[in-house]
């Protein structure tokens, strides 16, 4: 239940204040509180990188965000130091102390794989120095959290 | 073979000053009332109670036994022995180090008479008496220590006995 | 449970379809402050397929909920079931402390519940809990085919070695809350060997101690036969517990004993009372009759605000042999005080009142003295007088006696005491002591001996002593280490005292000893007050090495005037000259104390007095020697100067690490020429013990061999066995 059903070849938009297109290598670099929206999903960052195809139509296929990288979906909250959003595969990366909250699921590590189409993702510790969670103690090279326990009726 | 008069030069003399530098601390129980009146006396004999002047103070715990001997074939007690032990520990006041820990110990017959009070009354005599020996005890080990402390660092034991003055 | 669990599941899956998001959007909703619905974790990697909703954590994984904590390699968890897998050296703690490894571990995710394979649980205080299976339920756990011990499992060099005992049970169940291991089907088996089974086994699990049966005692008793003793241990509350022990006897009617104990804000008491109804042989009578027998005892004590203390000891048996008989205790004579104290820096003051009861055969309970109120005060004032300082003592004492004389008395005194030292280091002091008595007595002819009847009705008495004490204390080397001599004279001047006429309570006992020898005074008690003019000297050495410290005193006294003392005969104050009295004290290290107290003839330095107490060894190694000789030859045949003569050893040896044996004997040597009067022969036993012991860090036992051979009453002479089993934390 981290991120489903996205469709990721939904319409993007950007809004960035410097825009600067490298149009022979197909990129276009926006820095600046970047914000790029794609059906419901936000993600900002300080400056991203977009390589697009240029097949008749704008398609982009992949963004490089780095610095205080936010990704935000309903109740989703992610955040780290840099994230690459792959469309083409459907997979976002973030990397560099991550710290992703849904509800009142939380969860930090050092890189997170979210598979979109799958509704799969994968933690792992990385290098990065996770905050301590209640009950256990901060370790580096760690993933912790805490994950909320669906309530039951047989829950005594 | 070299003997020398402990309390040479009497009141002012090494000995008497540093033992009068020196205050005890309350000692619980009826032997340890007892065992402290008898040091105080003799540590010192003329000074009234202001022992936050001194530079070292003295800690005593007190161990007071009382054994049945003599048991006859009637299997009555007929003689008892009371031991009265002291363990106790110099401190100097400002450095808060213990400077001296050692014990002290003596014991005294009693004879069980025929009336029972009359032996209760033997053991209190007897408590008496041993508190006034080991009170002497302590004195004499605490005069050695401040003659040898005395010896090893002449200057600074007369500084600090006219400091503790 | 699964089956509820499943269900439930059921209805959660059925709407994922819908949209998960919503369930779980609906979940987050909720306000859920509260921290016990989250599990947090800590892993090297974790995987969330959030299709169905399963986390896979790995490498070195930590679950943690609301106190409880679950430790693997691998854990997969089911967010929709709420079932917890953990894979590879799996280690579940619950909130106490309880931990139980296992292969694997399936838990609900409550990290409570759950089934386990080949558990261990290490429970706080200690103690393991091995098992085939075993489940959790809410908590509790239910194993099968356990083995509990308390033992060390692994030696010292770290090699495991099997449990000195482990209790093998069909079935038990451990509930941390209440903190109790029970069993069903337990034995407990010794080295290996079964011995014993405990059917409804049950027993604290948590560090401080429970309620439950202890340890049986066994043993085999001549006057009771065998004696089985099953005690049973309330814990009431933190401060406050009741141990009821039952014993049965084969010979005689049952044993019931019960102890309350209790810890107040301002102080602590404890009760403790026996209670049978037998058959009893009084040693005086020698009537057989039977009847309700029993014996309390009980002491206490407690603080008030400007330190008052009020304590108390109680000691009353139902007739003469009781305690005797159940072997409770030797004592012949049982006090009862009550005590109010009060004590300052400078002042002392105190009420007490004593009561006894008699054990012994000759004499009779309503001759014996009861001194209630017994008030002492002592006030000191420093150097108010020439820099000496006074004490101030005022004393009265009350006797009185169902049948025999009642005494009254009450005085007052004023003692000045200055010390100077003389330039050559000679320490002197000066004693002033005066003194006025008021007696009153009754009676005075039911008091069997004449020397201490006094005259009846009122009585008064001035007493003056005056006293000068030299001591000269010289240092030097010697052997290494310091020794001191100190020579010391005083001269006492206490003009006549009426002695004769005023009643004597507390001055029976006398012997003249070092520790008296320079007393102002060397009758014990008041009644009786020493008036002679003389010279006592005496010579004190003590020598300290590194490793040895001796302290020795002799010493005599001379009286000038030619009075006639009023010390009787074989007191060593006789005549004028007295005895000689010494005492000397060994200690080397802590491995040996000897010490020795003699008095020698003035003339013929035969020994009238020599006592001497020796204990050479370590704490586990050990013998003791006690020798008492007392030759007074006192003509007067004061029945309160007996002579006698005994020895007492006593040894304890350890062998190898665990076992010790032991023993003690004492030997009535009194014969003819001690004391004319006995027939003892000169060598007279008076009872040995002999035995054995295994101490080890979760079990010891012993066996104990006692053999009496006087007998008192119904409690016969005889051999006596005593078997003692505790394993350590299980029931001691």
């Amino acid at each position: 239940q981290i991120i489903q059903n996205h469709n990721s070849n939904a319409p993007v938009n950007f809004s960035a204040e410097r825009i600067e297109l490298q149009d022979r290598s197909d990129r276009v670099v926006l820095s600046g509180g970047v914000t790029v929206t794609q059906a419901g999903l936000t993600l900002r960052a300080n400056n991203i990188t977009a390589a697009y195809s240029n097949s008749g139509n704008i398609d982009v296929n992949r963004m490089d965000a780095l610095g205080g990288v936010t990704i935000v979906k309903d109740d989703l909250r992610a955040s780290s130091n840099s994230a690459i959003y792959d469309l083409d595969s459907d997979l976002i990366t973030l990397i560099g102390n991550v710290s992703l909250t849904q509800g009142a699921n939380k969860l930090n590590g050092g890189r997170i794989v979210i598979d979109l189409k799958a509704g799969r993702s994968t933690i792992s510790g990385g290098n990065s120095q996770s905050p301590s969670v209640p009950g256990i103690q901060s370790q580096s090279g760690r993933v912790t959290g805490t994950f909320n326990v669906p309530q039951r009726d047989d829950k005594k | 073979c070299g003997l020398k008069p402990l309390y040479a030069d009497g009141r002012s003399g090494a000995v008497s000053s540093a033992l009068s530098s020196i205050s005890v601390d309350q000692i619980d129980g009826k032997a340890g009332w007892l065992v402290r009146q008898a040091l105080e006396r003799q540590l010192n004999p003329a000074s009234n109670d202001d022992n936050d002047g001194k530079a070292f103070h003295l800690v005593v715990k007190l161990d007071d036994q009382i054994e049945g001997l003599g048991v006859r074939a009637n299997d009555s007690v007929t003689r008892e022995r009371r031991t009265l032990r002291a363990r106790y520990q110099l401190i100097d006041n400002q450095s808060g180090v213990i400077l001296l820990d050692k014990t002290a110990f003596s014991d005294a017959g009693i004879d069980i008479v025929g009336s029972e009070y009359a032996t209760v009354a033997a053991e209190n005599s007897a408590l008496e008496n041993l508190s006034q020996k080991i009170a002497d005890q302590i004195i004499a080990q605490l005069a050695n220590y401040s003659l040898n402390k005395g010896d090893a660092t002449q200057n600074n034991a007369s500084e600090q006995s006219s400091a503790g003055e | 449970f699964d089956g509820a669990n499943d269900a439930q599941a059921g209805i959660a899956h059925k709407n994922t379809q819908s949209n998960s998001a919503d369930l779980n959007a609906a979940q987050s909703v909720k306000p859920n402050n509260d921290k016990e619905d989250q599990i947090s974790f800590s892993a090297d990697n974790l995987d969330y397929d959030s299709e169905n909703d399963i986390i896979t954590a790995d490498g070195n994984v930590n679950l943690y909920r609301d106190g409880y904590s679950l430790f693997a390699d691998q854990i997969i968890w089911n967010r929709k079931t709420g079932e917890v897998n953990a894979i590879g050296n799996v280690r579940s703690v619950d909130n106490m402390g309880n931990s139980a490894f296992g292969d694997n571990i399936a838990l609900t995710d409550s990290l409570k519940d759950g089934a386990i394979e080949n558990l261990l649980v290490i429970l706080e205080n200690g103690g393991r809990l091995a098992a085939q299976k075993g489940s959790r339920v809410n908590g509790r756990l239910f194993l099968d085919s356990a083995a509990y011990t308390a033992c060390a499992v692994v030696d010292s060099h770290g090699c495991d070695k099997n449990p000195t005992w482990q209790i093998n049970a069909r079935k038990v169940v451990f509930d941390p809350d209440k903190k109790r291991v029970r069993y069903e089907g337990a034995v407990v088996k010794l080295f290996g060997l079964p011995l014993l089974p405990l059917p409804g086994l049950s027993h604290p699990a948590g560090i401080d101690a429970g309620s439950g049966f202890l340890v049986p005692d066994i043993g085999y008793d001549r006057n009771n036969g065998a004696e089985l003793t099953i005690p049973y241990y309330f814990r009431i509350s933190d401060q406050r517990d009741l141990e009821v022990a039952a014993s049965l006897y084969t010979e005689t009617a049952p044993l019931i004993r019960a102890k309350f104990r209790s810890l107040e804000k301002n102080g602590a008491f404890q009760i403790q009372a026996y209670g049978t109804f037998g058959d009893r042989l009084s040693p005086i009578s020698a009537v057989e009759d039977s009847g309700a027998r029993g014996y309390i005892e009980g002491s206490g004590s407690f603080y008030y605000p400007d330190d008052w203390k009020i304590s108390g000891s109680l000691r009353l048996s139902s007739d003469r042999t009781f305690l005797r008989r159940y072997d409770i205790s030797r004592d012949d004579l049982l006090r009862s005080n009550i005590n109010i104290e009060n004590i300052k820096q400078n002042r002392y003051f105190s009420i007490n009142g004593w009561a006894f009861q008699t054990l012994r055969s000759n004499d009779s309970q309503s001759e014996v003295p009861i001194a209630l109120p017994e008030i002492d005060y002592r006030q000191i004032f420093n150097s108010p007088i020439m820099g000496g300082t006074v004490e101030l003592q005022a004393n009265s004492l009350l006797i009185a006696r169902p049948e025999g004389q009642d005494t009254q008395r009450a005085f007052a005194s004023a003692k000045w005491q200055k010390s100077i030292v003389t330039n050559m280091g000679q320490l002197i002091d000066f004693t002033l002591l005066g003194r006025t008595d008021i007696y009153h007595s009754s009676d005075n002819l039911l008091t069997d001996v004449v020397l201490y009847r006094g005259a009846s009705g009122w009585q008064s008495r001035g007493i003056f002593s005056s006293a000068v004490d030299i001591k000269w204390p010289f240092i030097g080397k010697a052997f290494g280490g310091v020794q001191n001599i100190t020579p010391r004279v005083q001269i006492v001047a206490t003009p006549f005292d009426a002695n004769l006429s005023i009643p004597n309570e507390d001055s029976r006992s006398l012997e003249l000893e070092t520790s008296n020898l320079f007393a102002l005074n060397r009758f014990a008690g008041y009644d009786r007050f020493e008036d002679s003019y003389r010279i006592t000297y005496g010579v004190d050495w003590s020598l300290e090495t590194k490793n040895v410290q001796v302290n020795a005193n002799l010493g005599q006294s001379y009286r000038l005037s030619n009075r006639s003392s009023i010390f009787p005969d074989g007191t060593g104050l006789a005549n004028k000259v007295s005895d000689f009295v010494g005492r000397y004290d060994v200690r080397f290290k802590d491995f040996l104390t000897l010490s020795q107290r003699f008095r020698l003839d003035k003339d013929s330095f035969a020994v009238r007095r020599n006592e001497v107490d020796a204990t050479i060894g370590s704490k586990e190694t050990y013998f003791q020697m006690g020798y008492l000789r007392l030759n007074r030859n006192n003509s007067l045949q004061l029945e309160d100067i007996a002579d006698r003569e005994e020895i007492r050893l006593g040894a304890r040896v350890k062998i190898g690490k665990f076992w010790s044996i032991f023993g003690s004997t004492n030997i009535d040597l009194t014969g003819q020429e001690e004391d004319p009067l006995t027939s003892a022969d000169g060598y007279e036993p008076i009872r040995h013990r002999l035995g054995f012991s295994y101490d080890d860090d979760c079990l010891s036992f012993g066996l104990t061999w006692r053999r009496d051979y006087q007998p008192s009453g119904d409690a016969r002479a005889g051999n006596s066995f005593l078997f003692r089993l505790a394993f350590r934390n299980l029931g001691v």
